[in-house]
């Protein structure tokens, strides 16, 4: 049975092994550390600061008391929204 | 700490900036880049990314003809017959490897391209052979879709493409790709690696060892055909699906302006995909003369893909929910956000599909057909399509023409493929049942899915549409040509398109 299934079962370790190798690279470097912090790492500079229109009052309100006073929208597409 | 305030900020970019890499890992929420950076950066990826787009929205229009001639077979025999290269058995799949192949897989090469270089913080690295690679992949496609159509054909589902004239081609374009890839990685000037990093980077060693395996000509019999499961549906687990998620992953938490509900959900979803999903595709051969233990351990596989899979969903719905008024400003969130649920709901129509009762129903009807392009359409062609509006502009310099044109695509390609899967899949189960049915003729199965392929083909029909329109848009876009660098963040090229502009 098992004669039969070898290409497979070595696929599947081929396929399988290399990211637990990597998994464990990644607990030994700190990959998983520090993980709110790392959330925000694709931001750009003040990205974060910019009202969006669809946001609740509650969530602007939370923009600003986690990122800073709001900075003021530079398109004018965007006045009639705002 | 800006990085641009660094004291190794103005060194030699070649060399990596291993104090800021280092820093990074101490606080990711004070290392940013400026627009101007992310400007420049996506400067070095342009022009591999815009032939990589123009070359997939090609093949997207070859696909689409191909793909409706095939569904207008089904409902009048005699179309487009005479010809033996128009015939289904050659069609069908020329329409599968332009869409995986041509259209999906070229678009992927561009989107990761432009994606990995920003997640590095560093310019794209061999730009040259990433472009080179995007073109090799492509003639290896057109060649292998060619041979296709004359008859010359691996008769392998996913692998039908020439071993000898095409495969090599396909190889030599996706690692070239992938050298420019994992070597921007070596660069990067950040420590930590995000999530989309992670997806992106496993996606081209994962390609390169399930596509050689799968093609090289050493199996047969029995398992032949278990190699051939392992890898089609790898590709779609370990390729489509990875490239995708690494692209909603990043670009979701960017567009609604808030990061990702929870970072460490995205990575239990990374890992648990990439530690449990390689043994899923042998559930294709269900109630078929291979060992027992494959199958069984296909299924068990196949259900442990609840946690990655349940961990993505609830990630993705809690970090738009309570935003979703968004989706009448930014296409590309629409897009996003659809896709991000079909991943779900395929997913899990998967792991149910998996399951022997419901599979002894399913097999060998139109309901795999659904199931097929609710993930390889509704999932992934729906993220490409977002991640286009997305980043075309920024790359061009201006923003889409048309708002209209936006809007007319979106509704036709979603509710064409919404039309599509309802259809088809109630139309598989159908056409199942009657097969199952000892009492009834072979014929009453295919009485039973008629009504539901014709809907199919009207499906079919109002997505063709939305595509000529989009590729329209996406020229017209082109034509209009660059007007200046942008410089401001991404968040000003949204607009509200899917709403009245007045």
């Amino acid at each position: 049975m098992f004669a039969n299934s070898v290409s497979v079962i070595l696929l599947g370790l081929i396929v399988g092994l290399p990211p637990l190798l990597f998994l464990v690279w990644g607990l030994r470097n700190g990959q998983f550390e520090h993980l709110d912090e790392s959330a925000l790492a694709i931001f750009e500079d003040e990205e974060l600061r910019y009202l969006r229109p669809w946001e609740k009052p509650r969530q602007v309100s939370d923009r600003i008391q986690k990122y800073g006073k709001l900075l003021p929208a530079r398109h004018e597409g965007w006045k009639k929204w705002l | 700490m800006a990085v641009e305030e660094t004291p190794t900020a103005n060194r030699n970019e070649n060399v990596v900036n291993h104090a800021t890499r280092r820093d990074s890992t101490i606080d990711h929420s004070k290392v940013r880049i400026n627009v101007a950076e992310a400007a420049r950066i996506d400067r070095s990826s342009r022009f591999p990314v815009l032939v990589g787009f123009g070359l997939a929205i090609i093949w997207l229009l070859e696909g689409t003809l191909l793909g409706d001639i095939a569904s207008f077979k089904f409902d009048f025999p005699d179309f487009l017959g005479s010809q033996e290269y128009l015939t289904f058995g050659r069609v069908r799949p020329a329409h599968l490897n332009a869409m995986i192949y041509g259209w999906a897989s070229t678009a992927m090469f561009a989107v990761s391209l432009w994606m990995m270089p920003r997640l590095c913080r560093t310019e794209l690295r061999w730009p040259g052979i990433a472009l080179g690679g995007i073109i090799v992949w492509n003639i290896g496609v057109y060649i292998g879709i060619i041979l296709m159509l004359a008859g010359v054909t691996d008769g392998l589902e996913w692998l039908e493409m020439d071993n000898l004239m095409a495969d090599p081609l396909l190889v030599i374009g996706a690692s070239m790709v992938g050298a420019s890839i994992w070597r921007t990685l070596a660069a990067r000037n950040v420590e930590h690696l995000y999530v989309s990093v992670w997806y992106v980077a496993a996606s081209y060693p994962w390609l390169a060892i399930i596509f050689i395996a799968g093609n090289l000509p050493i199996y047969s019999g029995v398992e032949s055909a278990a190699v051939n499961w392992f890898y089609a549906h790898n590709a779609l687990g370990l390729w489509l699906t990875t490239i995708n998620l690494g692209l909603i992953y990043y670009l979701l938490p960017k567009i609604v302006g808030r990061p990702i509900y929870s970072y460490w959900l995205s990575l239990v979803g990374f890992w648990g995909l990439a530690l449990f999903y390689s043994l899923n595709g042998m559930h294709h051969l269900i109630g078929g003369p291979i060992p027992s233990w494959m199958i069984a351990t296909s299924i068990t596989a196949s259900i442990l893909m609840v946690i990655p899979v349940v961990a993505v969903g609830i990630n993705q719905h809690m970090t738009i929910a309570g935003r979703f008024g968004a989706l009448r400003y930014s296409p590309a969130l629409t897009f996003l956000v659809l896709s991000a649920m079909a991943y779900t709901a395929v997913s899990l129509q998967g792991i149910l599909t998996a399951l022997v009762n419901v599979n002894r129903v399913t097999h060998f009807t139109h309901w795999t057909i659904a199931h097929s392009h609710l993930g390889v359409y509704m999932f992934v062609t729906m993220s490409l399509f977002g991640g286009i509006y997305y980043i075309l502009p920024r790359l061009i310099g201006r923003e889409w023409p048309s708002a209209n044109m936006i809007r007319a695509h979106f509704l036709l390609v979603g509710l064409g493929m919404v039309i599509y899967v309802v259809t088809l899949g109630g139309g598989g189960v159908l056409q199942g049942l009657n097969l199952l049915d000892p009492a009834q003729p072979f014929q009453a199965s295919v009485e039973a899915a008629k009504p539901w392929l014709l809907t199919r083909s009207f499906a079919a029909v109002l997505i063709s549409i939305g595509h000529v329109i989009f590729a329209a848009h996406a020229l017209l876009l082109v034509m209009r040509g660059r007007s200046r660098v942008p410089e401001d963040p991404p968040f000003f090229f949204v607009r509200p398109v899917l709403v009245k502009n007045d």
